[in-house]
Order: structure tokens, then sequence, then C-alpha cells
């Protein structure tokens, strides 16, 4: 990949010559990658600003697969999937969005083995798919168990060849609206420690998840919500922040996922007693029902004491040592690595972990926002497609079809905006604030502030919510809240700061949090992911609408807004059993 | 858990200051990772020190370092473990990752990593174009399987960081993208084999010493394995007159002759009979030799029993892929 | 087949007899003669029989992966097959590549009964066949286990006065850890043990355990002096005296290279003694007789001013 303009990541160099681009990706991750190169391929000058190498990001911890109606292994249909989508929302997703992503579900996977993705194989060389939660036929085309990282590598390997520019170790900071449009960015180069503005007629946020606003979680540590909290900043609104998915089958000593595709494979879950408890809740689907209502089921198992030291555990042993070793070796060795347990020789302990956020940056059904020039994808925005719970195998799905989608529409809405000159009052802002940051000599360390929020997240806003734990943590992020205003760091050097990172990132968090406790707390019906104890039926005739968090200037809380309705189109909201 | 810590810092925009070890002890759960302690030191003692980080599932590959004198993820790494067997049972000492230039602490410049893999257009490049397909490419599981040691490749650095020739010579494209390029020389989807199994026989593929220190890749793609597939690769498209295929060649021909490797004859054979130069070049540890009574035997006599040898060479066609 | 095969402490039949194969290698034979007559002295004084496969093949090398992928394990599966022959179950060698080659041959063949088969099934075309009862072990591994490092110290009459000598493992040895693992491949001390046993001070430092550079010493002019200058260069920073190598190969191309490496590395003239070569000498055995002096970088003169040697 080219290197940028010869200023990026050289030391000492501090001309403030403006960088600009048609179209600038926030994220290199899936969604992030395939905008690029769906922008490249478009013939626009497109560029990639990542906070790490894209071959870092976190989709590439993905494992159990990516979605789409093949129909490979068994009879299949675009609209099946749908439905199953839908369903598997709790009825909250947009029906539309949901059809679009699932009709260009095959098309997508296609291009991806094209570009020389390497899927699993069927004996007669068709890809591969296996079942998965929620699924009504096993549709979860695969790699083993690390199909995000061939489907990152592809994708990274497009990037090479389009000679896509990325401003690699570059942190962005904030959006760029004036005059009601995005112009762009203000981004940290992380390797000097100099704040560039990055002028863009069209910007598009590719930021991932933020799970690290949690104390225990599958994410990366790079998961911290910024591309949410950047537009959140800008005026923005995040929608459906109260939904966050729980997976079912996590480790206990660190929160490393164990892929969903274990069960897939047909292995068990299996409670204190020895019994698989997941046909007392889902009499059908068992192991295979939807993710909230496993990690619901196992919790429950757990907290009314049939669990194992706070567990419950995955059996995957009678699958044979060879399907292991062929269809789920990374898990095996990470479960290894982790607990000293051989998943074939012994069942590994596992339990619910914070995993997923169907809520983010609000868009449409292309990918964008209500501001032109500005855009989000993958798990960073809520489209609304997974509603209040997300299937396995969609996320995947997600990133590929709305990165292409969003950058689509980018291609064309750039044709009509004459160049851009965004000011440089954004990157002055930034910089007041890094300066006044670096020269603050007392206060509370990011690392202790983080605690604090996470604590009370993991507590309060876990699989079983009510309104006394969610007032707490409402006010317990507002002071957390208050408390970011007067960090310090440790770090007061220009070179590979961590430390200000560390500080930008919790900012972010902090922020979004606010959201997610916020709308959760206003929420009072249990749909999809979000439970109340104290609310515990769905209310449709209430609450079949999405939340919409704006950012109070001066405030911690954010004001929260129920205009924008649920798009219906094909299938009235049913109960929902599996 | 107590743990000394001893950590690398530097900073390259103040090269006026020398790298130094700083002491850290910390108290840690029992299977604490290296990059566990690494953040607990960071959260709590002092968040000055840099390092990449991001999955802690061995997934991602930014946190290769070199611990208690050798390579490898932090986050695959126990506290315990790497203590035991080489911290004297106290000690974990992180310092930057050898073969590359450091730029803060344990973060180091990647640049030339990541340009060996752009030299090899890392791209699927297939003959017919995509319209020619509405579906997938029609790949057999077996010719799949070749791929997957390689796809599980998390391009931490770690063997390209190990290995020693990467070290006095920066121009061999390293472990890890002589993988990558075997990667596309198996897949059967790629039309251009030829044209890359020269390019990486140009890009010394046969400086590789076959010492296996790329053999403590942490997701086990053996880069080692990936080697001498390729180099068979590249003998059986007849590119043989390079110095390393020509060595190769002489020392299986001595070896069927004379059920021994003859030092002389492989000598010459790699050099080529007739290259005065070269053999010119090789000729002052020639001469040291012989003035010392140490030349091996021009013309090795065969060991007893020969002819076997030379049948197990042909029953078994070689070269074998 | 035999757990003691891939086993590297267990005592075998060849243990029990102190009757072992012996396979010298390449090398060893050829241009560095001395130290396969060395090896044979040595044997002589600790009371060991080393019976020579004398029609075994090259043990392939690694280069013969390069162009064949299995006939390096069915050359060596003939030697096994000589061996069990000889009603030998223990094969030494005195040369780390072969060590780690023969093992690798071995490990394949056990672990995996389609590959005996298909190994044998091509030495019936000459009437042998490989039962999997052989181990191969390197002679540091035999002095270490079967002697014992106490006994040979015992045995030291000519003690090295605290020479300060840096070992250099040479990387099939040691590597890869699922092959060898009679220690760790990261941290291995049995040359060090053996140093100080035998009167020595052992030196440590980074590149023990890296490569000579050997197998491309051909390839590209100077990166075989590169690879041995690097690490004679942290070997003497260390403030080593001399070198000890159990692998020829090794001992070849750190003794051959230090001249050329010394322009980028400066001058580090550190003599490379081949493991045979250094404990003979230390068990009394006269240096004449161990053909140091053909050495190119002489140990005879740090041998006399340390009075090892007179």
């Amino acid at each position: 990949m080219p290197r940028p303009p010869s200023r990026a990541g050289r030391p000492g160099e501090d001309e403030q010559d403006l960088i600009k681009h048609d179209i600038v990706v926030v994220g290199g991750g899936l969604a992030g990658m395939r905008a690029a190169v769906e922008a490249a391929e478009g013939g626009a000058d497109v560029a990639v600003v990542s906070k790490m190498h894209p071959v870092r990001s976190h989709s590439g911890a993905a494992q159990g697969g990516i979605n789409a109606a093949l129909g490979n292994r068994e009879e299949d249909t675009t609209e099946r999937h749908t439905f199953d989508t839908v369903k598997g929302s709790d009825y909250l997703a947009d029906q539309d969005a949901a059809a679009a992503m699932c009709e260009d579900a095959p098309k997508q996977i296609v291009w991806l083995e094209h570009k020389g993705c390497i899927f699993s194989r069927l004996p007669d060389g068709r890809i591969a798919q296996r079942p998965f939660g929620g699924a009504g036929a096993p549709r979860t085309c695969y790699s083993a168990d690390v199909t995000g990282l061939v489907i990152l590598h592809t994708l990274w390997e497009q990037l090479e060849k389009h000679n896509v520019t990325v401003y690699e170790e570059f942190f962005a900071t904030d959006l760029i609206v004036e005059d009601g449009i995005g112009k762009g960015l203000v981004a940290l180069n992380i390797r000097n420690g100099e704040l560039v503005t990055i002028g863009a007629k069209a910007t598009i946020f590719a930021t991932g998840g933020l799970g690290r606003t949690f104390a225990k979680t599958t994410n990366a540590y790079a998961s911290t919500g910024d591309g949410m909290a950047i537009a959140y900043a800008a005026g923005i609104p995040l929608m459906d922040m109260e939904f966050l998915q729980f997976h079912p089958t996590t480790l206990k000593e660190n929160g490393v996922l164990m892929t969903e595709g274990a069960r897939g494979e047909g292995g068990y879950l299996i409670n204190a007693q020895g019994e698989r408890f997941m046909f007392k809740y889902a009499p059908n689907k068992g192991e295979l029902a939807s993710r909230d209502v496993v990690s619901r089921a196992e919790w429950t198992e757990i907290l009314e004491g049939r669990g194992v030291d706070g567990c419950v555990m995955l059996d995957v042993r009678h699958l044979g040592r060879e399907k292991i070793l062929e269809r789920l070796p990374q898990i095996r060795e990470l479960a290894l690595d982790a607990t000293g347990k051989d998943a074939i020789e012994e069942p590994i302990p596992i339990l619910p972990g914070m995993h997923y956020s169907m809520g983010g940056v609000e868009t449409y059904i292309h990918g964008e926002t209500r501001v032109p020039g500005v855009y989000a994808a993958g798990e960073c925005a809520s489209v609304s497609v997974h509603g209040a719970n997300r299937l396995g195998g969609n996320s995947l799905l997600e990133t590929i079809v709305f990165g292409a989608r969003a950058a689509k529409h980018a291609l064309s809405y750039i044709k009509g905006v004459p160049a851009i000159d965004p000011s440089d009052g954004r990157r002055q802002e930034r910089a007041g604030w890094v300066k006044q940051l670096k020269e603050r000599t007392s206060g509370e360390r990011v690392a202790h502030v983080r605690r604090r929020m996470n604590e009370t997240l993991s507590k309060n806003a876990f699989i079983f919510r009510d309104k006394a734990g969610l007032d707490e943590a409402c006010n317990v992020l507002g002071q957390v809240w208050q408390a970011n205003q007067s960090i310090v760091i440790d770090d007061k050097g220009d070179t590979f700061n961590t430390d200000l990172v560390g500080a930008l990132e919790l900012e972010f968090m902090v922020q979004i949090s606010q959201a997610v406790a916020h709308s959760a707390l206003n929420r009072t019906e249990s749909r999809g992911a979000h439970t109340r104890t104290d609310f515990p039926e769905r209310d449709d005739e209430k609450w079949l609408v999405h939340t919409l968090a704006h950012r109070q200037e001066g405030k911690a809380e954010p004001k929260l807004d129920y205009s924008r309705k649920v798009t219906i189109t094909t299938y009235e909201p049913q109960v929902r059993t599996y | 858990m107590k743990v000394h810590f001893k950590l690398y810092r530097y900073d390259e925009a103040k090269k006026e200051e020398p790298p130094h070890y700083q002491d850290v002890e910390v108290d840690v759960p029992e299977h604490s990772t290296v990059l566990d302690a690494l953040h607990q030191i960071k959260d709590d003692v002092d968040g000055s020190l840099s390092f990449r980080r991001s999955c802690r599932s061995a997934i991602c590959g930014s946190c290769a370092m070199n611990i208690n004198g050798t390579v490898g993820l932090a986050c695959k790494t126990q506290c315990s473990s790497t203590m035991e067997e080489a911290g004297d049972g106290t000690t974990v000492r992180v310092s930057p990752m050898p073969n590359f230039d450091v730029m803060k602490d344990l973060v180091v410049h990647m640049d030339p990593f990541w340009e060996k893999y752009s030299r090899l257009k890392p791209w699927l490049q297939p003959a017919e174009p995509d319209e020619s397909f509405e579906r997938e490419r029609r790949v057999s599981p077996e010719d799949m399987h070749k791929l997957v040691a390689v796809a599980n490749c998390v391009m931490c650095a770690t063997c390209y960081s190990l290995c020693p020739v990467v070290s006095v010579d920066p121009s061999f494209a390293g472990p890890a993208a002589i993988s990558y390029a075997y990667r596309f020389i198996e897949d059967v989807r790629d039309a251009k084999r030829n044209e890359r199994l020269a390019q990486i026989n140009d890009d010394y593929l046969w400086l590789c010493a076959h010492c296996y220190a790329c053999s403590y890749c942490p997701k086990h793609v053996d880069p080692q394995d990936h080697i001498a597939a390729t180099r068979r690769s590249t003998i059986e498209a007849g590119m043989t007159n390079s110095r390393g295929a020509r060595h190769a060649l002489v020392v299986a021909e001595t070896i069927k002759k004379t059920g021994m490797l003859a030092e002389t004859e492989v000598i010459q054979g790699t050099v080529g009979r007739f290259n005065i130069k070269g053999l010119l070049k090789v000729a002052p540890l020639g001469i040291r030799m012989a003035l010392k009574g140490k030349l091996p035997p021009p013309f090795l006599k065969p060991v007893p029993q020969v002819d076997e040898i030379r049948q197990v060479f042909d029953t078994m066609e070689a070269p074998v892929r | 087949m035999s757990t003691i095969a891939l086993d590297t402490t267990a005592t075998s039949k060849s243990t029990q007899m102190r009757k072992y194969g012996f396979f010298p290698g390449c090398v060893a034979k050829e241009s560095c003669k001395e130290l396969y007559n060395s090896t044979l002295i040595l044997a002589e004084k600790l009371g060991i029989e080393l019976v020579e496969l004398k029609a075994a093949s090259c043990c392939g090398a690694s280069v013969l992966n390069d162009t064949h992928r299995d006939v390096a394990r069915v050359l060596n599966a003939r030697t096994y097959a000589q061996a069990e022959e000889m009603g030998l179950d223990d094969v030494v060698t005195i040369c780390s590549t072969c060590t780690g080659h023969m093992r690798a041959a071995n490990k394949e063949m056990l672990e995996d009964q389609h590959l005996m088969d298909g190994a044998n099934a091509v030495l019936a075309k000459f009437g042998k066949k490989y039962n999997g009862t052989v181990r191969v072990r390197h002679l540091l591994w035999v002095l270490i286990d079967d002697i014992g490092l106490d006994k040979l110290a015992a045995m030291v009459v000519n003690p090295l006065r605290g020479l300060k000598v840096a070992p250099f493992y040479g990387c099939h040895i040691i590597r890869p850890e699922e092959v060898n693992g009679w220690e760790s491949a990261r941290n291995p001390h049995s040359l060090e043990d053996l140093i100080e046993a035998i009167g020595g001070e052992a030196v440590d430092y980074a590149g023990k355990t890296r490569c000579c550079g050997f197998h491309i010493q051909l390839e590209k002019d100077g990166v075989a002096a590169n690879m041995v200058g690097q690490n004679m260069r942290m070997a003497k920073d260390e403030g080593a005296e001399a070198v000890l190598t159990p692998c020829p190969l090794c001992h070849l191309a750190l003794d051959g290279y230090q001249q050329d490496a010394a322009q980028r590395w400066g001058r580090t003239d550190l003599p490379i003694f081949h493991l045979p070569q250094l404990v003979a000498l230390a068990l009394g055995v006269p240096h004449e007789k161990l053909g140091i002096a053909k050495h190119l970088i002489d140990p005879t003169k740090v041998l006399f001013q340390r009075e090892i040697a007179v």
C-alpha cells in the first residue's frame, strides 16, 4: 500500500498541508475495507484511516461464519433468511433493510470467493455451510473457525491490489460538519503525535463495536466505539443503544469467544445436572435458538444454582477428534491456553459475555446518516438489520453488504459535491484538548475511571436489568462523565503515545455508555437482548419503535427520541419462540 | 503471584537518551498472560509504556515482542511459564522484537515487513474474469486444504523477527512472505503460478537457511514446510538455474550417486563448474582449508550397497511434490 | 513400534549394552575427518562401543527436502533397518543436522502408519524392513543421560581451568521442539552443564541457539560470513575464549568464516571445538591426536596459554 503523503508518520515535520480525498473510510476492518474496495473499484480517490494496521482489526476475531442463502447444503431462500433475521430481531429490525441485506448476501459471498477468499468446501467444491442459531436452514458459510480472519485477509489483499492509501495508526478524533454537510475528519497521527485535518467529500464510519465499556467482553481492546462517539458528538443520533448482545459461549478466564459454530457442528450445552437444559427454554431449536434466548437460559441456570463455578459446559467431545481439528481448531486451542482443558477430551466451562452492539450510529438503508456526506457501516451502525437481537453469522454479512452499499451511495453522492474545504477549527479544538490533558497534573487515572464505567455496566446492564440497577448505572455513569473531564495521563510525549489514545478512547466510551444506560432505563419492556425483570413482556403497542439518543451539550444524559418507527413490510410481529 | 518486570524503554524522538530497562514489580493472578500484566502496569503504575495489542486472543497479531529472550505473542505467553523457563522463576524481561527499528518502548517500525508482502502482488489473479462465474468457483476440499495453514497466519512477524537471515540481510523476503507466496502458488484458482514462482525465486527464496527458527510460529503455520514446498515447485517448474536450485539438485545428485553429500562436487555444482569468477570467490576459504590439510576428497567413494540408495531415488519419482 | 524410539531419555537395549549404532554424517568424514577420529577416541575413553553404520546414506541434511519431499524419510528408514539388523536400537550421531533430520524422519513414520508402510514398500525392493524400534540421539545426550555428568567430571584429568567457552548448539539439535524435545529449544543448557563439568566456564550469549548459515554459504556472497560474524561477535563480547559446538557443519562454518566476517564484525578469532574434541581433551587425550591443529583458527594457542595443553 502506498505510504500517505510524505508528512504522515514522519516525526519532526510540522507543515499543516490539508490532506484531501473524495472518500475517507474510518476503520480498516471488514466493513471499512469492503467500502474502500468498492470505492476504489468505482474510481474514487479513497483513503482508509485506521488506528491499527487493517489486518489487526477485530473483524479478524470473528470465528463461526457469514450467512447467505446459497442453498449449498440444503434448500434455502433469501426470504427465509429475511424472516429468520426479522424474527431474530424480535421484530425491531427494519424489514426493508433486512431484506436488502439477505437478498444481497449470496452475491456478496460469491464476490468474496471470486476475490480468493478461503472458504471450507463441500466435497463437490461448493462453499460449505453450517447451521447457526435461529436459522431455518444451514446457511452460515465458514472457513474452519477463522472466518473473520480469512475475509479480512482477502479484503486486505484487494486494498493492496488497488493500491489504496491507508493512514495506518491514525486515530480519528472528530467529524467535521460545516454548512450542514460532512467535510472530513480530524485525526491523530499516533506515531508522532501530530493532529491533522483530512478533508473528505464523504466519510464512512466503520469502527466496530463498544465491548470495552464492559469489564469482560469478547471484544478486543480496540473496541471502544470510536465512530459511534465521533458521530454522536457531531450531532448524529445513536440508535437502539440499549440492545447489547451477550454471546452465550465465552470463556470465564478471559472473556474470549467460543464460536457458535461449536453448537452449529452439534455441540451441547450442559448444566451441573448433566442436562441439555436448552430444550427447556427452546423446545425446537435447543442450543441453536437465537443468542438472547440462549444467554438468558444459561444465566438463569447459573443464577438458579445449576451452574458449575458460575458457568455451564460446552461439550463437543462427541464430535470426535477429527472433526474438531478440522472445523474448530482455533477454539480448541483458545480453550486449552486459557483453561488447560482439551475440548476433545473434556467439556469447556463457558458463560455469557458482552459481545456485540445491535445499536450504533443511526443510518438508513444505504448506510447514509441524516447528515449528507456522512455514512456508517458494520457494527458501529444501526440500520437497523438486527433490531433487538442479532443472529450469528449476520454481523459479518452486514459488514460486507453495508460496507459496499455505503460506498456505492457515496460514489454517487460525491459527484454532486464541489471541492471540500473544511476549516481548521475542529483540529485546533482537539489540539487544545490534548494540550490541557497533557498539562494536567492531578486527576483520576484513565484506567480507574474506565473501571468505574465497566463495573456499573457489567453489573446493571447485563442480561437481566431492572429500574433500580439502571438508575444506579445512569448515576454512576454521570459521575464518570464528570470525572472524565479531569483525567490525568502519564505520557506527555509525542511518539506512539498510547496513554493519549487510551484517554481518547475513554472519552468516547464515556459518551456512548450514557446512551446505552439511559436508553435501557427508558425502555420499559423486554425485547430481544434487552430483558427487564420489572417489565418481562414485549410491548409492541408502546415499544415497536427505535430509540434515538441525541447528545446534549454539557450534559451526560442524552435526549431520547422515539420518532423513528420500525419499517414493517412483510412480517407482522408475532410471539417469538424457538 | 509476584512478577518482576524489566521493561525496555526508548523514544526515537529523544535519541539522546539511550534505551534502558525499567524495573516494575507487580502482583498478578496465577494465569496472567504477559499482556495482562503489561496492562496492569500501564493502568496502575506507568501509563507511558507503549505496546501494540488488540484482540488478546492470538488472532490480531499485534503483540509480538521479545519476552525473556525469545519472540512470541504477549497474549499467548503465560507469565508463570516464561518466568520458569527463562526468567529465573522471578523475572519477565520484555523488549521490542528484533530485526526491526524501535519506535517507542515495545513498538517497532513494521514497514519493511509489510513491504515484503507488497512485493508478492498478494491478491488472486484468476485466468477467467469473475463475471464468467455466476456462482463460486468450485474448489475441492483437498485443494483448499493446502491453503489452510497459511490462512491461519496472523502476520505477527514472530517468524520474521526470529529469522537469522533477515537479521543479516534485510532484503530477504522472510518466512511469512514466502508462505504467503506459497498460498497463491498453491491456489488452483490463481493463474499466475509460474510468474509467482519466478518472483519468489528471485526474491531470495533460496536464502532460507532452514534453521527452523520460524517453527516458533504461534499459529502453527510452519513456514519452513511451505518454503521447502515452494522450492520443490520452482524446480519442478524448471527454474533450475539459480544458485539455490543448483545447490539442492547437486546435493541430491551426490547423495544418489555416492550415498553421501560430496562436499567438493557440491561446491562445484552449486557455483558452476565453469563459473571461474564464482569459483574464485569461494576459493579463498578452500585454499585456507587446503593449506591445513582439510580439503574433502575430490571424488567420494560410494558407500556399500549404494545401489539400494539409487533404487530409493528411482522408485520415488523426483522431484516429488 | 517402539515408544522408546521417539523418547529421548528411556533406557534402550543399546544403552544397557553400552553398544550403539554410529552415524557420523558427511562432513565429519570428509573435510573434517579429525572430528570423526576424535569421536572414536572419545568412545574408547568412555568405554562405549560405537558401531558405524557404514552402508548408511546421508540423512538428507534438510537440503534434500528442497528437491524430494519423501526420499529423505525412506533413506533414513534404510539406515534404521541396518541398525536393527545389527541388533541395535540406538543410533548415535555427532551432528546437529543429522540428529534433527533423522529424528524428524523417524517421528513421521512412527506417528503415521501410512508413511511407515510407504517407506517399507520401497525398502522391500531390496529386501529390507524398518520395524520402528530405533532411537536416534546425539552423543551429547548420551554423555549426559547414559554416562552422566558426575561420572564424566570424575573422569576429567585435564580440566579446562576455567576456559571461557561459548556453546553453539546448532539449529537442528534443538528445533523444532516437537521433533527433538530433549531439552528446551528456547533456553537449552546442556552444553553449558557439560562445559562446567569438564572444568570450563560457560559463556551465555544471545547467539547460542542461532544459525551459522552453513546451508546458505554458497547462496549469496557474504551471507554466511555475516551470520557467523554476528554470532561470534556476541560470544566474544561476552568474554568467550573458545566455542563448543555439537555440529560439524557449524564447526566448519564458524571456523571457516570468521576471517571473512572480520571486515564487518571486527576480529573474533574464536577457536571452534567440536563436542568430542573438547571432551576428549579434558579426559586426557593429547591434543595432537584430536587433530585440532587442522582447524583454521588454531586452538592450540589458547590451550597453551591456559595450560590446558602442554
